[in-house]
């Protein structure tokens, strides 16, 4: 049986989530959902939304974007005009009623839709086992590397702010750090399984953009018109002659792409292979958009 | 304005007019109340505990640990079933509670009641089911056959000079309707239950409820609760019987709400298809026959299954006429989850095999696709395939010629287009580049009610009674609303024959007769014809009524007989009745992304008679979605029995962002039979709307598209 607790300072929040088994609960979207499955079952479930880190505000050049803000937010915030990539990227993502609850921070740290890894039936690599069932199974959703787990990662910000060239503000008890978004993300190996390098302890506390690109855009390929995860999302950004690329759907985590050789350590898997025309089509146009 | 005791032209509300429905308002504030938000006092909730594995053998159930825990009042499993310890519609096959067996996953082995909803499921997972795991049978061309119908019409020998051959697959459709099986059972302390519960046919209910717990009908009173949704999916029974069993058990009333992941659990699905077909043809164009193999698979018990691949074989070959038709439809059990009825029954899946071969016979003939639809099109005193001489009418002819005579949208313009408008709508995808459109054209055609000699028949119960100096007509009939608009039209109905304002249509419950299944587009034929014929004997004793006096007749409505197919040849007068309806799909498509926007559907749909216009469009728009949705994006995916989508995460269902304008043209032949000359309405819009958008991806890719849900990779 977990606990709950709503603690509204940072302070609390942290100093709660030191313990071992607690877990952070922001919109709730993906763990909810995680914790029916049986994917997560958390000592503590620690609910930061009156933590006050839901703020949108100037910061330099750029905008710091509080980890409990919201994707409607986002989507409309005035701050974000010259975002276009991660303002469009935002208003993709789920439908409006999750958006109005869906944050940043869990966002970038939703785990993956791959049925395999959800489906209480399976145990999966990427859950702990010895089987991706994905590559012995169905994967045309799946993502374009092969290795151990070919889940696709899902969000749908997480390309927005890497070509953004974002930062995000990570804290614990003992310290605060801050990093590039990309490297909120790690390949999971046997000994670890996690997609993200955030330790037991640590929490998003904030996503930093810095001055903002030239030009940029979210192209999203879903599987209906809304309401949807992406099966291929590609952020673009121009900052002068700079292209910077990166996709959700592609890979187990997010991935940044070389504009030039876009399909590079991308081969596909046997079912997924579409994709990479789907990719290549989208890197075309996107790239297009940047340079009109 | 006054009511009056004489009829009179000038009362509104009657058949035909479009009047709004009672419903709609609640619906859309929440106030309405579905059948999970009933309460009663003092209540217990309910939870299932389901197999996880598709095949087993279950060794123990082990349930003390549930039973010891606070707040827990019943666990009951097979043995505590009273009376008969199966069910099913057309047989009695599948376990109340599992027995020994577990045929597919997700079945109910144990159900337990507790003070509130926590602890019932904490309880649930403290019952230890120990299975020995079996090897399910997954692949349908293993399973074993239910039944399987063959037609043998015509001269079997018959060839043709041009020959076209295809093979087709549908996948599993789930009905996806909003609201989960739900039901609140009451016990009445003298040992009977009053049910209420979102269903669809409240005397099937009734019966299996009673076979179950060993009680005569008059102390199982089965009451309908909202109905959010039903498309076939509540004809058989879910919770019905475990919630009776729990509040008989207990004392206490009982609520039951499945979760949605249940859901996709707790009711049979769409059977996915294998059909391969060949389709022979003369030079100029008439059709000599069809040859078609049709697998459907059931899953792990009958439900309606012997129904819908009857359906399925004689609806095989679409509204053609045809001189020899050589069809072998069967349909098989496995361990992958129970297939039953849903909106189309049959007809739906052979329509994509039927309508993608007459398109690539009109290819090999060189003939327009409408053009070779409308030289074979079936008419009234021409033969179905099962030999059946079709006396009412068939207007395939009519409905393909208004249907290639509307409009066709317009053409993207060269401006820069509204993002909304394009594949992949505000997701940047495209602004026009890699975009085609294609257009495409199906017909189809289904049963009206029941076939193969079942006597259908609905009851209607109408009284009037003088309140206050006016009339007040009271319509009661077990007819379930199940979103279709049944309880607007009874009350038009009555309305219209009656000519008083003041009409009420009282709950529908089993204390009057039988109305059958809200199913088979059959509800306002046959309860419509049954409060008709009602208010008919009613009027002739409007003499009669007084202060102190009403008058009630109660009257049941049967239509003409069917009869059986002849099992060697599948040949007999089967049917009640046709419907028809065709489609044009107008389809942008991304040949880079596989992206596809659907632009319009076009339809044709002949009602016999319009009895309410907005309702009679919204099922019509309702069915096109579904239709829709089976084309592009919902299926229900099992691997090894297991199902891999239960929710609507993964299982998609259209969006009103993909549902594109619908552009209707409505014609009314009256069908001579029918009371007011009228039709089914609801199964038409779904049987060629989904091969109609298969055509329009044909013809802007070159695609062979011979499988749906079409998937973006079956277009790039």
């Amino acid at each position: 049986m977990s606990t709950f607790c709503r603690p509204t300072t940072l302070a609390d929040a942290l100093a709660a989530l030191a313990e071992p088994g607690s877990r952070v609960l922001a919109g709730g979207t993906d763990l909810s959902g995680l914790i029916d499955r049986g994917l997560a079952s958390p000592t503590t479930v620690i609910d930061v939304q009156d933590a006050g880190l839901d703020r949108i505000e100037r910061c330099g050049a750029g905008v710091r974007i509080g980890a409990t803000a919201t994707l409607a937010t986002v989507a409309v915030s005035d701050l974000l005009t010259r975002w276009t990539a991660l303002r469009e990227a935002a208003a993709a993502a789920a439908s409006p009623l999750l958006r109005n609850v869906a944050t940043v921070g869990g966002n970038l740290c939703q785990h993956t839709r791959c049925w395999y890894y959800r489906g209480v039936e399976w145990t999966c690599w990427l859950g702990g086992g010895d089987t991706c069932f994905a590559q012995i199974g169905e994967h045309e959703r799946h993502g374009l590397q092969p290795g151990d787990c070919i889940s696709a990662h899902p969000s749908d910000l997480a390309p927005a702010l890497i070509v953004s060239d974002a930062t995000v503000v990570v804290a614990s008890a003992t310290g605060i750090r801050e990093q590039p978004v990309a490297a909120l993300y790690r390949r999971p190996d046997v000994d670890d399984r996690s997609l993200l390098t955030l330790g037991p302890d640590e929490v998003i506390t904030h996503v930093v953009l810095p001055a903002p690109p030239d030009a940029s855009v979210y192209l999203r390929e879903g599987q209906r018109e809304a309401f949807s995860f992406p099966l291929v999302g590609l952020a673009v950004a121009r900052f002068g002659e700079r292209l910077v690329m990166a996709a959700a759907g592609v890979a187990n985590i997010p991935h940044l792409l070389d504009p030039d050789d876009v399909l590079h350590d991308l081969p596909g898997n046997p079912q997924s292979a579409w994709k990479r025309t789907v990719l290549a089509t989208l890197a075309s146009r996107g790239r297009t958009a940047v340079t009109m | 304005m006054s009511t009056t005791r004489t009829r009179t032209p000038l009362v509104r509300g009657r058949v035909g007019e479009l009047m709004p429905r009672r419903d709609a308002e609640p619906k859309v504030t929440g106030a309405f109340a579905y059948s999970s938000d009933l309460e009663a006092e003092g209540m217990l909730f309910a939870v299932t505990v389901r197999s996880p594995h598709p095949h087993a053998r279950i060794a123990a159930i082990d349930t003390a640990a549930a039973v010891a825990t606070a707040g827990v009042h019943a666990v009951l499993t097979h043995a505590d079933v009273p009376g008969r310890k199966t069910v099913g519609m057309h047989r009695a096959d599948q376990p109340v509670l599992v027995v020994d067996v577990v045929r597919y996953q997700g079945e109910p082995v144990v159900i337990v009641a507790a003070d509130d909803l926590e602890t019932a499921r904490r309880a649930a997972v403290l019952v230890v089911v120990t299975y020995e795991v079996l090897e399910p049978v997954a692949d349908p061309e293993r399973g074993e056959v239910l039944r399987d119908v063959r037609i043998r019409h015509g001269d079997q020998s018959l060839g043709a000079d041009v020959v076209v051959s295809g093979s087709y697959e549908v996948g599993m459709q789930d009905q996806a309707f909003l609201g989960p099986e739900s039901g609140l059972a009451i016990p009445d302390g003298d040992g009977g239950v009053d049910l209420h519960v979102a269903t669809q046919w409240l005397h099937l209910d009734q019966e299996q409820i009673c076979a179950a717990l060993d009680l005569p009908p008059a102390k199982v009173r089965v009451h309908l609760a909202g109905v959010g949704g039903a498309f076939g999916g509540r004809e058989d029974v879910s919770m019905q019987i475990h919630a009776c069993l729990l509040a008989l058990r207990t004392g206490r009333p009982v609520k039951m709400v499945y979760t949605r992941e249940e859901s996709f659990f707790g009711h049979v699905h769409r059977h996915p298809a294998w059909m391969r077909y060949e389709h022979g043809a003369t030079p100029e164009g008439d059709l000599v026959y069809v040859r078609a193999e049709i697998l459907l698979d059931g899953g792990a018990y009958a439900s309606s299954s012997p129904a819908v691949v009857s359906n399925a074989a004689c609806f095989a070959a679409g509204p053609y006429r045809v001189q020899r038709a050589t069809i072998d439809a069967r349909v098989v059990m496995t361990n992958n989850p129970p297939c039953g009825a849903m909106r189309g029954f049959g007809a739906v899946q052979v329509a994509v095999a039927h309508e993608a071969q007459m398109d690539l016979l009109a290819a090999a003939l060189g003939i327009d696709p409408v053009d070779l639809r409308v030289r074979n099109a079936l008419k009234t005193g021409d033969r179905m395939i099962t030999g059946q001489v079709i006396d009412g009418p068939a207007p395939v002819r009519e409905l393909l010629e208004g249907l290639r005579a509307m409009p066709l949208p317009l053409e993207r313009g060269s401006l820069r287009a509204d993002l909304r408008e394009l594949p992949g709508g505000v997701a940047n995808t495209t602004h026009g580049e890699g975009v085609r459109r294609g257009v495409g054209y199906a017909i189809g055609f289904k049963n009206m009610g029941f076939a193969e000699g079942f006597d259908d028949y609905s009851t209607a119960r109408v009284r009037v009674s003088l309140v206050n100096g006016e009339p007040l007509v009271e319509v009661h009939t077990a007819a379930c609303e199940v979103g279709q608009g049944l309880v607007t039209v009874l009350e038009q109905i009555a309305r219209t024959e009656l000519g008083f304002e003041h009409v009420v249509v009282l709950p529908a419950d089993t204390t009057v007769g039988s109305a059958g299944s809200s199913s088979a587009s059959r509800q306002t034929w046959m309860t419509g014809g049954a409060v008709k014929a009602a208010c008919e004997a009613v009027r002739e004793r409007l003499h009669e009524l007084a202060a102190d006096r009403s008058v009630e007749e109660t009257v049941e409505h049967h239509h003409r007989p069917t009869f059986p197919l002849d099992p060697e040849t599948g040949q007999g007068d089967a049917q009640v009745a046709l419907c028809f309806a065709a489609h044009r799909a107008v389809c942008d498509v991304d040949t880079d992304l596989g992206l596809v926007r659907v632009v319009e559907i076009a339809t044709t749909q002949d009602v016999g008679r319009i009895m309410n216009p907005a309702q009679c469009e919204g099922q019509i728009q309702g069915g096109i979605a579904q239709g829709l949705g089976l084309a592009l994006m919902e299926e229900i995916k099992t691997e090894n029995g297991l199902v891999r989508n239960p929710n609507f995460t993964d299982y998609l269902i259209p969006t009103i962002l993909d549902m594109p304008p619908v552009r209707l043209a409505i014609s009314e032949t009256p069908h001579p039979d029918a009371p007011y000359g009228l039709n089914g309405v609801g199964e038409p819009p779904t049987i060629a709307s989904t091969p109609a958008i298969a055509a329009a991806l044909r013809a802007a890719t070159g695609r062979p598209v011979t499988r749906v849900p079409v998937r973006p990779d079956d277009l790039i």
